[in-house]
């Protein structure tokens, strides 16, 4: 087995949180490895503009998925390779509200986070400093901002023509989206032209995932960004210290090789399924029920965000396909309204699915085949989506295991994930659903259709002020085992109702400078 | 069946203004048919006869219609499927093996025929049986018909709207790559879009109230 020499950290995972702790540590004169499953893509070559070709960026390798509402995995919350699922994330870039971060205090539901909306802030301003996120000159809801964001919104496609015009009509208040594509320039990056593919990959470069920001920068930085490595155990010494992982690295002839990295510090950032199974797969005689869960809580708690659509047919051509899908939010019913038969809330954002995912979601939800469902799909430019960002509360029911007999390709357990709604998390969609419907009939809809889905992952070892009920503090340190650090959206205590990435890489920018911290004062 | 409203339309023709690489992917999904390997010519030849209900293409010429079983075939051969299964389904090459298998079944059980040997009205009543998870066999008291139903009909979408002659007749110029779009409002058209002639389809949207699987993952997200 090779074994590489110890460097100050390594990172197992180069995505939404990853590749800005790769790049934040390296800019600090850490010696930093981050380890990706996936390729490090190319967008000017590894990218077309093609949905089937492209759902290459998912996290496709073999997982079971239960429960009562069994998530749809792959391409609606996964990644796979450097830059992770903000590859195709839809780019929505949204600050949690004030609430969100204490909604067992205001609420009486979930669990308040240990770290507070404040703590948060100036990291959020860094973030869409350095993204470039395009947004609306005021944010009438919550989160209060200090700043501007730096770039101008970006103009109205149909949908979001569509959006505000169905909102004015109820004195509903509506916005450009916050998104994290360019409206301008941005050193070499050049701003969108509104092409439409971002969810299958940006091959302009304007789109900023972290592929082509953070990652990119690590590798000027001096940061070594390994593709192909599947890291299957978190390796410890005898004093149950973390001091490195070992890992499966791919050659480019298909052969595999394990190796070995050692680091003074060992940060986890592979998401809500690849993290926990991680964390369960390092289990040893000296922690036999895994790595970091004294508490019993890796891989529970689950949250998912309810992300129904609603779509309405109208008139004129839409054209949903033209510009980025995100374009226009609102946040009205975000928060607790006493009024409604739930608690919490959800935005409202615009989508504009290309023709395949159109035709699936349609003939899934419709149940149309046949002469009518090409018939259906002649009137694909006339509609318009509305999606749901609905927040659902923390069930330990909820979360991954282990499958105790099937395998991976490389002989790994895979993981099981499971997950239930709540009667709570029900009768918000159900209201969301109806201000989504009302929107559109506002708007003059001749007719709608709902469908279900899902979307995004959080939780699943989250984080707090108590090792007891929590897998990592607030720094994102794990309470069990020194040199550990779990960072990505399993930290999460509740899932808002926003879209969690520029959340994610807050927290990662944070950690990342409390790492800085504590190495400069000897303490890690 | 209703004519298209996009009559003439042919996104080919704007393809010089794609990507290289995009037009070269589409022109071999055109031109280089993947040879069968993951299914046998029974199973093919019965796939192909439901593909013909499922997304029937009379207005077309034997040669023009778009092909659908070899892509599903490559898809199945390389694996190249969304990776997860539900809890109590089998893995997706071992659904579409078992599908193939329970169709006949229905077909047997309901007209004492294999499905290739029905009409169309007897084919389309036993893929309705299907989809409602009302068929008839052996295969269907372990596999839940009505959840095998939305997968195979979304992978066949799938492979449907990645052809050229679908993106024409519903009026979708294709990759828009590398130029974009410059009019993105309301009713706007840039002056590549083609204009449209017709009124909007009537056919009914009925959402069907239980849940028979949620979209698949198979082509992303959407927000």
């Amino acid at each position: 087995m090779t074994s590489h020499d110890e460097v100050d950290a390594v990172v197992v995972g180069v995505g939404a949180a990853g590749a800005v702790l790769v790049r934040k540590l390296a800019d600090a004169g850490w010696r930093v490895v981050g380890l990706d499953a996936g390729p490090h893509w190319d967008p000017q070559t590894d990218f077309l503009s093609d949905e089937r070709a492209m759902s290459k960026l998912f996290w496709r390798d073999r997982r079971v998925t239960g429960g009562d509402d069994p998530i749809e995995l792959a391409g609606n919350v996964t990644g796979k390779g450097v830059g992770g699922s903000t590859v195709h994330y839809s780019m929505y870039a949204l600050r949690l509200h004030r609430s969100d971060f204490e909604t067992r205090t205001r609420d009486g539901v979930g669990s308040d986070w240990p770290l507070s909306y404040e703590d948060l802030e100036p990291y959020y301003d860094e973030v869409e400093r350095e993204l470039g996120i395009a947004g609306p000159v005021d944010w009438p809801w919550d989160a209060p901002r200090r700043h501007r964001y730096p770039y101008r919104p970006h103009q109205l496609n149909g949908v979001g023509e569509v959006m505000a015009r169905g909102c004015d009509a109820l004195g509903i208040t509506w916005r450009p989206g916050a998104i994290a594509t360019l409206s301008a320039p941005k050193g070499d990056r050049p701003p969108c032209v509104y092409r439409g593919w971002c969810l299958s990959g940006c091959t302009t470069n304007a789109k900023s995932s972290t592929l082509v920001t953070y990652a990119e920068e690590a590798v000027h930085a001096g940061a070594d960004i390994r593709p192909h490595c599947m890291v299957h155990r978190v390796d410890t010494d005898a004093t149950g210290r973390a001091i490195g992982v070992t890992y499966f690295r791919r050659s480019a002839d298909g052969t595999v090789h394990e190796e070995r990295q050692r680091a003074r510090v060992v940060i986890v950032s592979a998401y809500s399924i690849e993290t926990p199974r991680l964390l369960l797969m390092s289990a040893s005689s000296r922690y036999p029920d895994g790595l970091a869960n004294s508490s019993g809580l890796v891989g529970k708690g689950l949250m998912i965000h309810g992300s129904d659509i609603v779509f309405g047919r109208f008139p004129e051509p839409v054209s949903q396909f033209k510009a980025p899908p995100p374009n226009t939010i609102t946040q009205d019913f975000y928060e607790t309204d006493a009024a409604n038969d739930f608690v919490r809330g959800y935005s409202i954002e615009t989508v504009g699915p290309l023709p395949g995912k159109f035709a699936q979601l349609a003939a899934s939800t419709l149940g149309l085949w046949g002469e009518s469902l090409r018939e259906f799909m002649y009137d694909y430019s006339h509609y318009a989506g509305l999606g749901l960002v609905g927040e659902t509360q923390a069930q330990d029911g909820n979360g991954v295991r282990l499958s105790p007999d099937e395998t991976d390709t490389f002989g790994l357990p895979i993981p099981v994930v499971t997950f239930s709604y709540a009667d709570d998390d029900r009768r918000l969609l159900d209201a969301g659903a109806d201000t989504q419907r009302r929107i559109l009939e506002a708007a003059g809809a001749e007719v709608t259709f709902r469908v279900s889905d899902t979307a995004h992952l959080m939780g699943a070892c989250r984080m707090g002020n108590d090792p007891v009920t929590s897998v990592v503090d607030r720094n994102c340190r794990a309470w069990d085992v020194r040199g550990l650090y779990i960072c990505d959206g399993s930290v999460f205590v509740t899932s808002g109702a926003a879209n969690p990435s520029l959340t994610i890489q807050a927290i990662a920018a944070r950690t990342a400078d409390q790492l800085i911290a504590a190495g400069r004062r000897h303490e890690l | 069946m209703k004519p298209s409203p996009y009559p003439g339309f042919d996104p080919m023709r704007e393809s010089e203004a794609w990507e290289d690489r995009d037009r070269a992917l589409v022109l071999s999904r055109l031109h280089d048919i993947p040879a069968l390997r993951f299914f046998s010519p029974e199973e093919a030849q019965l796939l192909d006869a439901v593909v013909d209900r499922l997304i029937p293409q009379p207005d077309r010429a034997p040669d023009d219609r778009v092909v659908v079983t070899p892509f599903l075939d490559q898809m199945l051969f390389d694996d190249d499927t969304d990776g997860f299964r539900k809890d109590g389904m089998p893995w997706d090459q071992e659904v579409w093996r078992q599908a193939l298998i329970g169709i006949d079944q229905t077909s047997n059980a309901r007209y004492g025929r294999r499905f290739v040997e029905l009409d169309a009205t007897q084919q389309d009543d036993v893929l309705s049986a299907f989809q409602s998870g009302e068929a008839e066999g052996a295969v269907w008291r372990h596999l839940p018909s009505a959840a095998v139903f939305t997968k195979v009909i979304e992978q066949v979408v799938s492979v449907y709207y990645a052809h050229p002659s679908a993106w024409a007749e519903i009026g979708w110029p294709g990759p828009a790559s590398r130029r974009g779009y410059m009019r993105t409002g309301y009713g706007q058209l840039d002056p590549w879009r083609p204009r449209e002639i017709g009124s909007a389809s009537s056919v009914q949207l009925v959402e069907i109230s239980e849940s028979v699987g949620g979209p698949s993952g198979s082509v992303g997200g959407t927000h």
